[in-house]
């Protein structure tokens, strides 16, 4: 049962939810997930007219934010939505209803969906926007920022590039559609403060709902119980800045394992991700012991401010633990002094002893008895968000690994910390100082390489990627423009210096940035940029080539069939310019 | 400027120790099978308790936090379990 999953995974933050989920949300008697999703019509995934051939389906899983479920491009000519399910993890909670099975939100099936689309064509409701409302995803009233009233949103045109087929084209049959709405909160915080539970939920929401699918196209269709195995694809078009990218958290390892081992009764699980868009940000470099870094923090920043060190893999944590030094503006260097896993320790206060630095000790277990350590920085926001909190003061910090830590790398990243677009949150992104480090050539022109910076800076453009993405097994897409069909500035870098495991165009051209995508509603457009598109088109890609029978199972196979298909193989290969909008 | 706070280590009294680096709660997250959460969850915890918005997060005993690794094993399974089933 996935509420169960969920409770006893997260039962903690269950308990206490309210910094991200309304509390009408939360369902407060989860029930036993039954069959009748197989026989209740009312619970039915899609209509019978819109199920795919059990032979050369490939489901596409959508996570993101308010995501236009009702849009036209994810309906086929005859009206039928291609949507089998949705979950809205924010919306009220219904009884009742599909999703009674859920820790929160509302869930829409397709034939619910299809019974608002039909009473929409009939005139009896005002069309999409109204779909929306009468479900409850667009509700006014609610204390919450209305991202799903946005008139072009990230979810709109992510969900529209990874699944989005013109209703004349019959290839759109081929792919239903599982998506979750991420609540608001979650896409205001970019530091991803509560993020890894909520996708856990949504990732175990995908593979189960996509199982169910398998099940019930089984069903409708007489098959054998097992027999019909769809793959799916995932993208999730969420990154942060900080993290030990080498597969170690739970997220990344949830992933890999899922991507690996598969389900008894599902085709292979493919997870995609964008490589992120923080290679000129500053964020991420690479310490010795010994060696010091400038840590700038703005003013007006009313957010905490998190930075992470992560070391070299050691043998047992038995000896000298990893130790660093911050020093504030006006104070004196402080020392952690950490004597086994886990602890935290106040590393600055203010002159009414209040604490505005702290230092987490998060040492990995990587392999036997071999760990990672790693320590995790939070600074007060450098403006109070209430009256009477303490607050950091702005300005240069420093940061520096003991000289006495054991020889080796120590990667330090900043996390991501600023305002998301359409979203209020006084974040303010800080950033590391290297004196080493050149933004410009003698031209003017931006730096793009460590190589083309030249000398040995401390703060690098590799080693960028998305945080989320350093797992074995998922995808990483990286963005370059239509024009030259060359990375883009903002594209993130993975350690071997490349812009992911494929490319796909996003902007128009160095000078013209942007690329035009869905909005909300049918037939609108917006303009929109980064590697959160590149990602969907790397999505709706391999579920192509899936749907065509292509045997690919991990990262270096599907690379491969990229590199045989690109007009642009190398040297990372760049896919087929998307058509979203064809000519008449 | 406030008075800078600085620990010292290593401490020969166990006690004095504990007194010195508390222990965190991010220990309650792995004992919940939250792994993924913690330090950001944490301290995002103590803010809100501060705030009156929430409990304040309960922190354990020295060494609790060396069972981490093994907690995160069975967490990932349990969740592989969970979405995979049999």
């Amino acid at each position: 049962m996935i509420a169960t999953a969920m409770l006893s995974a997260f039962e903690a933050f269950l308990n206490d939810p309210s910094a991200v989920l309304p509390a009408d949300s939360i369902n407060p008697d989860p029930a036993e997930f039954d069959d009748s999703d197989l026989s209740d019509p009312a619970l039915a995934y899609l209509s019978d007219d819109a199920l795919p051939c059990p032979d050369t389906g490939c489901i596409i899983a959508v996570i993101d934010d308010a995501i236009p479920f009702a849009h036209e491009r994810l309906r086929l000519a005859n009206g039928h939505s291609r949507v089998a399910s949705i979950w809205v993890q924010d919306a009220r909670c219904r009884s009742g209803a599909s999703g009674s099975d859920l820790p929160n939100g509302i869930e829409l099936r397709g034939a619910e969906i299809d019974d608002y689309l039909a009473r929409a064509r009939a005139g009896q409701i005002p069309g999409e926007d109204a779909i929306y409302r009468l479900t409850g995803v667009v509700d006014m009233t609610r204390q919450t920022t209305q991202s799903t009233a946005f008139a072009h949103g990230h979810g709109a045109a992510v969900a529209m590039l990874a699944a989005g087929f013109p209703t004349s084209d019959p290839t759109g049959r081929r792919h239903p559609v599982i998506a979750v709405n991420l609540p608001p909160k979650l896409t205001e915080d970019s530091m991803g403060t509560l993020t890894p539970p909520l996708l856990l939920s949504s990732f175990l929401f995908v593979i189960h709902r996509a199982r169910r699918l398998c099940r019930f196209i089984e069903k409708r269709q007489g098959r054998d119980h097992g027999s019909v195995r769809l793959p799916v694809v995932i993208n999730l078009s969420y990154g942060v800045t900080a993290g030990a990218r080498d597969g170690s958290s739970l997220l990344e390892l949830f992933m890999d394992a899922v991507s690996q081992s598969g389900a008894p009764d599902l085709g292979d699980i493919h997870f995609v991700l964008p490589t992120g868009n923080g290679r000129l940000e500053r964020l991420s470099g690479v310490l010795s012991p010994g060696d010091e870094l400038g840590w700038r923090l703005p003013p007006d920043d009313r957010t905490m401010t998190p930075l992470e060190i992560w070391g070299p893999t050691r043998a047992g944590l038995e000896s000298e633990l990893m130790q660093i030094v911050l020093t504030a503006p006006g104070h004196n260097p402080v020392a952690t002094a950490f004597s086994g896993p886990w602890q935290y320790q106040t590393l600055v206060s203010d002159g009414a002893g209040q604490e505005i630095a702290r230092a987490y000790y998060t040492p990995r277990l990587v392999g036997d008895n071999r760990w990672r350590e790693g320590i995790t920085v939070m600074i007060n926001p450098t403006c109070p968000e209430r009256l009477g909190e303490p607050f950091a003061p702005p300005g240069n910090w420093r940061i520096a690994i003991a000289g006495s830590a054991p020889a080796g790398e120590y990667e330090i990243c900043v996390q991501r910390d600023e305002v998301i677009r359409g979203f209020r949150s006084g974040a303010r992104q800080s950033w590391l100082i290297d004196p080493a480090y050149r933004v410009h050539d003698e031209a003017g022109r931006l730096i793009l390489t460590d190589a083309e910076n030249g000398g040995a800076p401390k703060v690098l453009r590799s080693r960028t990627l998305n945080a989320y993405a350093g797992g074995r097994r998922s995808l990483r897409a990286g963005a370059v423009d239509a024009q030259r069909r060359s990375l883009i500035s903002y594209c993130s870098l993975l350690h071997d210096g490349q812009g992911g495991d494929c490319l796909a165009v996003v902007d128009c051209a160095i000078t013209q940035p942007g690329m035009v995508v869905s909005g909300r509603s049918s037939g609108a457009f917006g303009l929109l940029s980064g590697t959160s598109l590149a990602a969907p088109q790397l999505a709706r890609w391999l579920a192509t080539q899936l749907s065509a029978g292509a045997s690919v199972t991990n990262r270096s196979a599907i690379r491969a069939l990229a590199e045989t298909l690109s007009e642009t193989p190398g040297p990372t290969p760049v896919l087929p310019a998307l058509r979203q909008f064809p000519e008449f | 400027m406030g008075a800078t706070v600085e620990l010292k280590y290593p401490d020969p009294d166990p006690g004095q120790q504990t007194r010195r680096a508390q222990w965190s709660a991010p220990k309650v997250a792995f004992a919940r099978y939250q792994p993924g959460l913690s330090p950001y969850l944490h301290y995002w915890q103590v803010l809100r308790a501060r705030r009156k918005l929430a409990q304040a997060p309960t922190d354990f005993e020295p060494d609790a936090g060396r069972s981490m690794p093994d907690q995160m094993k069975s967490t990932l399974e349990d969740l592989l379990k969970q979405s995979l089933g049999s």
